[in-house]
């Protein structure tokens, strides 16, 4: 007597009969078939969301104006606004959006690799080291919670008004974050793992790289995910600040020129682009980390 | 791994800022300083900033102090409100949640330009800028918080026959706190990168402004000095952040492994 | 066994009847369609008496005590409690979770857990709370934290809060499930005792066949999903039971049998 336990309950199997491999076979792609359809319809729903929020958001910017909370000259009409985005969009490389994007992001990509690199090289070295954790436990401590935009005039004396100084400060700004998920993520290797990486034989090199960082991998990457967000901030911040070029200081030219609409499209280009690194970041994120408790807890 | 006794972490960790210091002082000034003086010395430095803190008090450091703390207490209390509100209520949490995701993506920096066009220059605009840039961490964990408190608990509380805005109060935001909290330090570190870039583009009073204008006029341990009276304000703000969090989070044996 | 004091007293007097009529409760299912997880379930429980409801994993157990504490709505039928047909939670209630973890708030202490959703001046429901705190056995330890405590105490502390709102029905959902093998027998044995003191109505949702014909007057028996009350068995064993002397006796063997067969799975 085989019944087969069917959640979905497809093709149940009547009490006394053999079930052949076709017959599961079927009910399973079936179900299989049933949860893509589902899957497709939850996807749909969510695009429809997003498409109705900004939407929203839209009609809200509009009615606002409209009444006046927020005052028409400051705050041009949302569809000038996302037009004049597609015509600076529109100019290519020849128009200056793309180029001050290029010059931001080239910035920012630079700064955000020297962060990264150095904060977990850094990190791992004090979170294994109790005497360096504790050594550098109040100078990091102070340090870190300096903003990194009140090192800018100093920047500026040091390394001119170019690449350099801006990637002192972002550096300095984004680093902090790394180095402290990646230490907190060496001290909480939960020892029995260190047995394991003996047990197996394994050389520390190899132990660093086949046990090591695999167990703090999901820590160091919300660390990433913080100082993304920091050093984008700070790095248009510098634009601003050391205005030669970049994305913050095209927005600042806007400005000076009284072009708000133009500055508006920076801010919603700039936001655009943000969550694109958002989104690169939850898929390298999803690839490598699929397995790990914290991921499957937050994405249950 | 061993764990050092507080007395041996307190002289390591002393070694250390010595240690950092005697850098600063005797190592880099050297270094850098090849072609004209652009790093002052520690003791400079330090003298600058102690005038600063000392003279300037009023003029100078007040106007920076109260931005940031109009700014993240406006930040803060506008942010868990409204988390409060949004987590509660799923359909309208989820119908805002794709908007206030790329608000909190935007660079905060970015709308300084256009703030100072509709907010003018000085305290309206570095407060205003404070709020609306910094405010997206504490409001998205806020509402994160909210909306995922453990049903058990709203279990406990209706059983008890516990008012719906009691239940707020005394359950949903103390269970929400292990991650409220985190999100108020990130929340307080966007707000003094807003402050100080803030007074330094649209400011004429401040810590901020005060810095670019040494730095312009080669006054190179006032640009110094002035980092070190933001350290220490930074690094204030930070304990008290830290400690609120110690004293209300430490029930969570998870938060207890946030390093941030 | 103790002197009656006024409080259990009144709850006795007050211990009301429950009295389930025909509870009907579905789901939306996944599917789409409605999944039925009780269907045309009634039983009555006289005021001041043990009973054990005694089901499957999976049978609609927490459904069916969601529906009568009122945390859920029933789609048809009535929850009659002490003469009234209750709407949302009844004021005479408390529930014991399973899941002692989640019971308790991580923030409050012991004695403000137990404190919780009291309606009375501070000082008043401190020494409530700390009155049935002693009862239980942990007044040594109502300045602790939960996490501070061990699971068996932290269920203790649920019991406690339980007790410290004077319900005249309290409803216990598995509460041992999850304790070790000792623990749990101590635990039966404090939980009887306390019955016995407090005279509240007890309605204990359990999968332990064991246990339910151990601690109850009667053990109703739930057919699986979409269930009802299959069969009702009356334990008519003397108190005060005794883990070991009531065990061995050939008639807890005989309930134990009976049970196990109308749940199908003794032949």
């Amino acid at each position: 007597m085989n019944t087969v336990p069917n959640p979905t309950g497809a093709a149940q199997a009547p009490a006394g009969q053999d079930l052949s491999t076709t017959t599961l076979l079927t009910a399973w792609r079936s179900a299989d078939r049933r949860r893509t359809a589902q899957k497709r319809k939850r996807r749909a729903t969510d695009v429809a969301l997003v498409i109705a929020s900004f939407a929203g958001a839209a009609v809200l910017w509009e009615l606002l104006r409209l009444v006046g909370v927020l005052p028409q000259q400051f705050f041009p009409p949302m569809l000038d606004i996302v037009g004049r985005l597609f015509t600076e969009l529109g100019a290519g490389f020849g128009g200056k959006l793309l180029v001050a994007t290029g010059q931001t992001a080239l910035t920012w990509l630079l700064a955000f690799m020297i962060a990264s690199v150095l904060g977990i090289v850094i990190g791992l070295f004090v979170g294994n080291s109790v005497y360096a954790s504790a050594t550098l436990a109040p100078l990091l401590r102070f340090v870190r919670s300096t903003p990194a935009v009140a090192f800018v005039p100093a920047a500026i004396l040091v390394a001119g008004i170019g690449l350099q100084a801006k990637l002192l400060i972002v550096v300095f700004a984004g680093i902090w974050p790394i180095v402290l998920n990646t230490a907190a993520g060496v001290r909480h290797v939960p020892p029995q793992y260190r047995d394991v990486a003996t047990a197996s034989r394994l050389s520390s090199l190899e132990g660093v790289r086949q046990v090591l960082l695999p167990t703090i991998a999901p820590t160091i990457v919300s660390g990433l995910r913080v100082s993304m967000s920091l050093t984008l901030a700070v790095t248009v911040g510098v634009d601003l600040l050391i205005g030669a070029n970049g994305l913050g200081a095209l927005i600042n030219q806007y400005r000076g020129v009284g072009n708000i609409t133009s500055s508006y499209a920076g801010i919603l280009w700039a936001g655009l682009l943000g969550t694109l690194l958002n989104l690169v970041l939850l898929a390298v994120e999803r690839k490598l980390l699929f397995w790990s408790p914290e991921y499957r807890r937050k994405n249950a | 791994m061993k764990t050092l006794a507080p007395s041996q972490r307190l002289l390591l960790g002393f070694g250390g800022v010595a240690v950092a210091l005697l850098l600063w002082q005797f190592v880099l000034p050297p270094i850098l300083n090849t072609r004209a003086p652009v790093v002052a010395p520690f003791t400079q430095a330090a003298g600058a900033a102690i005038d600063i803190l000392t003279t300037e008090l009023l003029d100078t450091v007040w106007p920076s102090i109260l931005r940031i703390l109009v700014g993240f207490g406006i930040s803060a209390l506008l942010g868990v409100a409204i988390g409060m509100v949004l987590g509660s209520i799923p359909w309208l949490q989820r119908l805002v949640r794709p908007v206030f995701d790329f608000l909190r993506a935007t660079p905060a920096t970015i709308i300084i330009p256009v703030a100072i066009a509709f907010l003018g220059l000085n305290s309206p605009l570095v407060i205003g800028v404070i709020v609306f840039g910094s405010i997206w961490p504490v409001l998205i964990n806020t509402t994160d918080a909210i909306a995922r408190v453990e049903p058990q608990y709203l279990d406990v509380a209706r059983v008890a026959r516990v008012a719906r805005l009691r239940t707020m109060f005394t359950v949903k935001l103390p269970a929400g706190l292990p991650l409220i909290l985190p999100g108020l330090r990130l929340t307080m570190q966007l707000a003094l990168v807003l402050m100080v870039t803030g007074e330094m583009l649209g400011a004429s009073s401040g810590l901020g402004f005060s810095l670019v204008q040494a730095q312009q006029s080669f006054d190179i341990a006032r640009t110094y000095g002035g980092i070190i009276v933001l350290s220490i304000i930074g690094f204030l703000l930070d304990v008290i952040l830290v400690s609120l969090e110690k004293k209300y989070v430490r029930y969570d044996s998870r938060a207890g492994k946030n390093a941030l | 066994m103790s002197v009656t004091t006024p409080e259990q007293a009144k709850m006795r007097s007050e211990a009301p009847g429950l009295e389930c009529v025909d509870l009907r409760k579905s789901f939306p299912g996944p599917d789409g369609g409605a999944a039925q997880i009780i269907d045309g379930l009634s039983f009555v429980i006289q005021p001041g008496q043990f009973v054990s409801v005694l089901g499957p994993s999976g049978a609609g157990k927490t459904t069916l005590l969601r529906c009568i504490t009122g945390l859920d709505v029933v789609d048809s039928g009535e929850v009659i409690l002490g003469g009234r047909a209750t709407k949302g939670v009844a004021p005479e209630t408390a529930v014991v979770f399973q899941d002692y973890s989640k019971s308790l708030f991580p923030w409050l202490t012991l004695e403000r857990n137990v404190m919780f959703g009291l309606r009375l001046p501070r000082a008043q429901a401190r020494e409530r709370a700390r009155e049935a705190l002693e009862r239980v056995g942990l007044i040594d330890f109502i300045g602790h934290y939960p996490w501070q405590v061990s699971g068996g105490m932290q269920q203790r502390t649920a019991i406690a809060r339980a007790l410290a709102r004077q319900s005249s029905l309290v409803v216990f959902d598995e509460p041992f499930a999850a304790v070790d093998a000792l623990t749990r027998i101590q635990q039966e044995d404090g939980l009887l005792g306390l019955w016995a003191e407090f005279g509240f109505t007890a309605l204990f949702v359990t999968h332990d066949v064991d246990e339910a014909v151990y601690l109850s007057d009667r053990v109703l028996i739930l057919a699986p999903r979409p269930t009802y009350v299959a069969k009702e068995l009356v334990i008519d064993l003397p108190r005060p039971r005794d883990q070991v002397e009531t065990r061995s006796l050939p008639e807890f063997q005989r309930y134990r049998a009976e049970a196990l067969e109308m749940l199908g799975v003794a032949h």
